[in-house]
């Protein structure tokens, strides 16, 4: 009977459009809920979404399923949303999903999409590696620093800067970012890293990065910012 | 054995090395520290000193800490050097007290840098600063008594309260009266038989300021000891101020109809004479017992009693009494008392209760009817502004063709349109009104305002007379 119920909604899934009553779509939704410590049922909940996914739903009903796959979906879902991230319009759809599906997979879709994406779907793939928060991530993120467009090289220092880590603070210390914007979004990003450092009890490596954003040459907001990182890496040693 | 004893002696050694270095450490990142807070305080950026104030605030913890820091008050400038003794108080650090009285004493350093040491003893001090902080506030420096004043409503302590309270009872004049405010700001409850006796003292303004002090404070317990307060209070304004003093206590008994038996109780002890004096503070608090002494007084044959029960229900506090002050205004065989009823009903009139707004303004409507002296209307036309309604608009618009009575209804006007929850909801008339008032008024401060109102501006009531 509750597989009936199931297959109704993916039925009316495939024509539901915002304006609609979204109550057909509830079983859907209780299915979410139902599955919880079930593996079995998930995947099979799953596996029904990438089929919907996969086959003709409106942009509302992408919208539907990509937000459902952002709690639950696995490595299994990446090819499907891999194929949405390559459509320009739905590309943020899938991108809900692959910033939190874990693992190596959803990451590897996201990095292989840098160089096949370009203008808003570009900063969007950049954005969601950088939320993901993966070390992994960092190589490619900072290959972006210097890039020509400069709102590239400012979501690619934000990215990093969310990351937080040393190997991010590194990248963001050696870029050489090429307009003033990007330099600002760089700096902003070495403070996030300094302060993701100290928070993480290591103060002597967060320590250099304030010191180093102290001087006359930076915006007065910033050396504020940075003298009191400093002092509060002082005995954090 | 021997072997033993040479391998705990060295791990005995390694371990106090190891205890220095850390401590050496910990010194010379200290250290660091310092460097960089006092870098940063003598920085002539404020928001690079407010960066170091913080770590003097919060961080840099301890009495070395604090011995630095003082040591470098000097060095700093007279600005920093303040800021930093403010922070002094912030860090409670109470090893501070004898830098500060120091300073304080020394007649060389700049007053505002003195003023933030007394602010700074606020924080840290007790009641032995009490004589040095009451001494300040007879200061020739206006910063320095200011300082000292704050920082004795912050000084802690209940013992602190009873020196207080005791340094009140002996202090001059100006001092005196200063305290009191202090002990007021403080609730301190303690100095209230201080304050009682100060009430009845000669003198005039120390009386003045202990009655004020006793109607913020005071509890029906109290009532005797202000009666004699309102007893002893000059006619005139001091007497009203006594008075109100004691409207103020009574008016904190929660049931309205018991606001008045503790002051019964404490008049029914005085002479005949003293308790004629008393019904006029009876009528400013109010209730159905006080209105009965009253209107004992009022029917009774005797005309000075009359007189004193008349002036007595013109000081009720609210519009309960309105239709006995109608019925009064009609018997009443004497024009100045006949007058002085008619200015009470227009008084209470528009006093905000449970009625309604039309319910208001209809009794001023009536008091307005009763008018005989444009002075009176006037006044009716000043009231009718605290009826906050459209109705209370269009009646006094019927007034712009009055000549004596036009500048009046154009300040009524005006205070209508300032409150922007009756303007708004009510534009296009208000508008309509207000280019009235721009046409006919020839005060600039009323076209002022009836020109902001207009433009759904805002006016300034302070702004008035700077």
């Amino acid at each position: 009977m509750k597989i009936t119920m199931i297959d109704q909604a993916f039925e009316a899934l495939k024509t539901f459009d915002w304006g609609a009553d979204r109550a057909v779509l509830n079983t859907i939704d209780e299915a979410v809920a139902s599955t919880y410590n079930d593996a079995a049922a998930r995947a099979e909940l799953e596996k029904k979404l990438i089929a919907a996914l996969d086959g003709s739903l409106t942009r509302a009903g992408k919208d539907f399923v990509c937000r459902i796959l952002m709690a639950i979906g696995t490595a299994a879902s990446v090819p499907v949303l891999s194929k949405l991230l390559a459509q320009p319009d739905d590309a943020h759809l899938a991108r809900f999903a692959l910033e939190r599906i874990p693992g190596a997979d959803a990451r590897q879709a996201l990095l292989e999409s840098l160089s096949k994406s370009k203008g808003a779907q570009l900063l969007g793939v950049i954005g969601s590696l950088g939320s993901r928060l993966e070390p992994e991530s960092i190589v490619a993120l900072a290959g972006l620093l210097a890039n020509a467009d400069e709102n590239v090289s400012v979501a690619a220092a934000c990215a990093l800067g969310a990351i937080r880590n040393s190997e991010a603070a590194k990248a963001l210390g050696s870029a050489k970012p090429a307009s003033d914007f990007a330099k600002m979004a760089v700096i902003d990003a070495r403070l996030a890293c300094a302060e993701g450092l100290l928070a993480n009890g290591k103060a002597a490596e967060a320590l250099p990065i304030y010191k180093s954003l102290v001087g006359d040459d930076v915006p007065k907001h910033v050396k504020l910012g940075a003298t009191r990182g400093i002092l509060a890496c002082a005995g954090k040693k | 054995m021997n072997c033993f004893r040479i391998v705990c002696l060295v791990a005995a050694l390694v371990l106090s090395w190891v205890a220095v270095s850390a401590e050496q450490l910990h010194a010379q990142e200290n250290a660091e520290l310092m460097d960089l807070v006092v870098e940063l305080l003598n920085d002539d950026d404020k928001d690079m000193r407010a960066v170091g104030l913080e770590q003097v605030r919060t961080e840099l913890k301890g009495d070395a800490a604090t011995r630095q820091l003082l040591a470098l008050v000097p060095k700093l400038k007279p600005t920093a050097q303040a800021a930093l003794i403010v922070a002094f108080g912030d860090r409670g650090d109470i090893s501070a007290l004898p830098a500060l009285v120091e300073i304080i004493t020394d007649n060389s350093r700049d007053v505002a840098v003195k003023a933030a040491a007394v602010q700074a003893i606020g924080a840290l001090g007790s009641e032995a600063d009490l004589p040095m902080l009451v001494g300040l506030l007879s200061s020739s420096s206006p910063e320095l008594k200011a300082a000292a004043r704050a920082s004795l409503i912050q000084l802690r302590g209940r013992e602190t309260l009873r020196a207080m309270s005791s340094a009140m009872a002996s202090a001059a004049s100006p001092v005196r009266i200063t305290l009191m405010e202090i002990l007021v700001e403080r609730r301190a409850v303690e100095a209230i038989p201080n304050l009682l006796a100060a009430a009845i003292g000669s003198d005039a303004a120390v009386r003045v300021a202990a009655m004020h002090a006793l109607g913020q404070i005071g509890t029906p317990e109290q009532l005797p000891g202000m009666v004699a307060g309102v007893l002893k209070a000059e006619p005139g304004k001091e007497r009203e101020a006594a008075e109100k003093a004691i409207m103020f206590v009574c008016q904190r008994i929660e049931k309205v109809d018991d606001r008045a038996a503790p002051l019964l109780a404490a008049i029914e002890k005085l002479s005949p004479a003293d308790q004629l004096s008393l019904l006029s503070t009876l009528g400013r608090v109010g209730g159905a017992r006080s209105l009965a002494v009253i209107e004992d007084k009022i029917s009774g044959s005797n005309s000075k009693q009359h007189e004193l029960g008349v002036r007595a229900i013109c000081n009720w506090p609210d519009a309960s009494i309105a239709n006995r002050l109608l019925d009064l205004i009609k018997s009443e065989t004497r024009p100045e008392l006949s007058s002085m009823l008619l200015n009470a009903l227009i008084r209470v009139a528009p006093l905000p209760d449970d009625r309604t707004p039309e319910a208001r303004l209809e009794l001023l409507q009536t008091a307005m009817k009763l008018c005989q002296k444009d002075s009176e209307r006037n006044l009716v036309l000043k009231r009718a502004p605290a009826i906050r309604s459209v109705e209370t608009l269009r009646y006094v618009l019927t007034f712009f063709e009055q000549p004596a009575l036009a500048a009046q209804a154009h300040e009524a006007v005006v205070e209508l349109a300032h409150h922007r929850s009756l303007r708004e909801p009510n534009k296009d008339e208000f508008a309509a009104a207000l280019d009235q008032v721009l046409a006919a008024s020839k005060d600039e401060i009323v076209r002022d305002r009836a020109q902001r109102y207009k433009n759904g501006q805002t006016w300034d009531r302070k702004s008035v007379g700077d």
